[in-house]
């Protein structure tokens, strides 16, 4: 009893120690003057760039967080190895959000906040985007939130942007551009897995976009996790239709058309594949199973650039597969930051926090013309514009890229 | 004070109640899920009268109160003579359809999601008020009549029908009153997060839930009041590459706790014993 009670006490007091300890420290990161010699007034105040970032590194979507953070700090190894970022050194810090984890979120992000960041990268998903985007909003932090979602971040805006252009457009356009390629398709059948409001609302503007060319969306059907997919194909095929739209899980993708292709289903060029699918799960599970199948992308993954080449050879060393979307996204997010911080001398000293901050934002919501890995991209008034590519699978790969871009004019 | 630690303190607070909401129904024996669904009916409830119709706060807290009691009665009145184990799974598949139907309501958003609640000054100091006035209640109810007939049905249901204890209404009574500390809950949460997605009220935070109370202990009320700060804190506290292992660390906590301390870390006798002790204590200062 005495020694259970010791246990319960000493528990106790760490935590309290802990917590004191907690609320006595501001960590400064990201651009906080240490009191250094005196510099310059242009000149940085800090001895090393640390960049928060929240991503969900666990849960559902940790596959796609792996993936991002590889990105970023294969950009981060580059831009040291050139020399940092005016002349300062970069490091990231990356704060789990988890995968629909709310409440880890906020508090992932209220933690980032204390550190008095430039700016944050992330929140990634659109659940976490969704729950704790208002404290930096709030606070006045610009978000560059990358991979969220194109409608959650226009919420935020002007201190948050995305790599998505407007979903309406290329979730129409992409789909129109199928059924262009596939005229005999009249009908089709959707899946549609209710997990985060950035799919529900892509396969809402898709399934407009088809009804506007004259498709007959016959059903929603709703994808939850199973491990057995037959009776989700045998009702789609009870619709009897001449297409499948899927906007699932990529494991679920593969299960389903698996099934479909069981039960009759023959031809691959029926399917259509959001950009969600495309991950070395994906291509593993459907290994020769989905040749001809059609897959929209906001990626160009066909890029000729040096600099994607080589991020895509490194990446297949490191994963022994193809890299997909979500590669490039904070890879250009870092080198987006560098040229935001050479272009404006930010020098990340604690009494221009708040003037640098605005300056930050308002240059990253009005970018002319950037290159990013895979493609010349623009920002105006914080919406993305780049263009949506509609593909072919060949050999377990995206082919012949089909342009369904934007006009910039 | 830190942005981190006032989001600690008050989902810590969150947390605390919706234990309580947990830990009453199963002091009488049943494992009711509930206080999650409430949770969102509440938050929904109160975010709506606030941005919509520019309720001040205590009157939407109160009509969320009462949107808590009404959601949770109607189950309830069903449940009310469940076992165990039907009532956890009823309950669980009440979260999904409390998920699904804000999905489909329009107006409350739906998969987009409910936003720019407004803004309660000191959300901290309104969210440990309720902790404290909540926590009296319950304090003064397991040691009420009420109380002891929820001790008695917890050890044998037979023998408390034997004592004339109406089994079936005091479990009714008792996920009311769980369904209106989860809508409690909802309000605070909706408050701090300013933003309402169905996806938030999941099992993910129910087994959070699951955590704090069967390891701190189901015995007594102060489990969850010690152990949610503890288990909700030290994955912030902890450097992140440690930190992501939270889920995984909670799962053996839970488990460990099982083999080893069935009743939870802090039991009645735990509590028992160490008043004795004090009471000791003091008796032999006296003597000397």
């Amino acid at each position: 009893m005495k020694k259970c009670m010791l246990v319960i006490m000493v528990i106790v007091m760490t935590f309290c120690i802990s917590l004191v300890a907690l609320a006595g420290s501001e960590k400064e990161t990201s651009g906080t003057a240490k009191e250094a010699a005196p510099v310059a007034s242009d000149e940085p105040c800090v001895d090393e760039w640390v960049f928060s970032n929240l991503m969900f590194m666990t849960g559902g979507w940790a596959p796609y967080g792996e993936m991002i953070v590889w990105g970023m700090n294969e950009a981060i190894d580059e831009i040291n190895a050139a020399g940092g970022i005016r002349g300062v050194p970069v490091r990231a810090e990356v704060y789990d959000t988890g995968t629909h984890q709310p409440e880890l979120a906020v508090t992932q992000m209220a933690k980032v906040l204390d550190t008095k960041p430039l700016l944050i990268m992330g929140p990634h998903g659109s659940t976490d985007a969704e729950a704790c985007s208002q404290l930096a909003y709030d606070e006045g932090v610009y978000m560059l939130q990358s991979t969220s979602s194109y409608d959650v971040a226009k919420k935020f805006r002007p201190w948050a942007n995305v790599w998505l252009t407007n979903t309406e457009q290329f979730a129409k356009t992409t789909g129109q551009k199928w059924i262009e390629r596939e005229p005999d398709i009249k009908s089709v059948v959707m899946f549609v897995q209710p997990e985060a409001s950035t799919w529900y609302e892509q396969s809402k503007h898709q399934s407009n976009g088809l009804k506007a060319v004259g498709v007959k969306v016959l059903e929603e059907i709703a994808v939850t996790e199973a491990v057995d997919f037959s009776p989700l194909a045998v009702r789609a095929l009870s619709h009897k239709p001449d297409g499948f739209v899927m906007y699932c899980y990529p494991e679920a993708m593969v299960k389903i058309v698996l099934e479909l292709q069981k039960r009759g289903v023959k031809e691959n060029r029926r399917f259509l594949f959001f950009h969600g699918a495309g991950t070395p799960e994906f291509w593993a599970l459907g290994k020769g199973y989905l040749d001809g199948a059609y897959q929209w992308s906001i990626f160009n993954s066909q890029a000729k650039s040096q600099k994607w080449q080589k991020l895509a050879d490194k990446f297949r060393e490191d994963f022994d597969g193809e890299p997909n979307w979500t590669v490039p996204t904070d890879y250009d997010s870092m080198y987006l930051i560098k040229k935001c911080f050479e272009d404006l001398k930010i020098t990340g000293c604690r009494d221009k926090l708040k003037e640098e901050r605005v300056k930050i934002q308002k240059y990253m919501n009005n970018v002319d013309s950037f290159e990013f890995a895979t493609m010349n991209i623009k920002i105006v008034d914080g919406e993305y514009k780049a263009p949506a590519f509609l593909y072919t699978i060949k050999g377990d790969k995206l082919e012949n890229p089909i342009n369904c871009g934007f006009e910039w004019k | 004070m830190p942005i981190s630690l006032f989001y600690f303190l008050v989902f810590t607070g969150i947390f605390i109640l919706l234990g309580w909401a947990i830990y009453i129904v199963y002091r009488n024996g049943q494992l009711n899920n509930v206080p999650i669904a409430a949770m969102a009916v509440g938050a929904y409830i109160c975010a709506y009268l606030t941005r919509e119709l520019h309720w001040p706060f205590l009157p939407a807290l109160l009509a969320a109160m009462g949107g808590g009691a009404v959601f949770s009665f109607v189950p309830a009145l069903g449940l009310g003579r469940a076992p165990g184990f039907s009532m956890t799974i009823a309950t669980i598949a009440m979260i999904f359809i409390t998920q699904t139907v804000l999905r489909n309501m329009a107006f409350l958003g739906g998969v987009y999601g409910f936003y720019s609640i407004p803004r309660v000054d000191h959300l901290l100091i309104v969210t440990y008020v309720i902790v404290f006035i909540v926590g009296f209640f319950i304090f003064r109810l397991e040691r009420s009549r009420i109380g002891r007939a929820m001790e008695v049905v917890f050890i044998d249901t037979s023998v408390a029908r034997t004592l004339k204890i109406n089994t079936y209404w005091l479990s009714v009574w008792l996920q009311v009153f769980a369904g209106v500390l989860g809508a409690i809950a909802g309000v605070l949460f909706a408050n701090l997060v300013r933003i309402l997605v169905p996806r938030h009220f999941s099992l993910g935070m129910l087994l959070n839930i699951y955590c704090f109370m069967f390891v701190g202990g189901y015995t007594t009320m102060w489990g969850v009041v010690v152990f949610t700060p503890i288990l909700w804190g030290f994955p912030l506290l902890l450097p992140e590459a440690v930190a992501e292992w939270k889920d995984t660390i909670y799962g053996l906590l839970l488990v460990v706790t099982m083999l080893l301390r069935p009743e939870g870390v802090i039991s009645k006798k735990m509590l028992w014993d160490i008043k004795v002790s004090v009471k000791r204590f003091f008796i032999n200062r006296r003597k000397s």
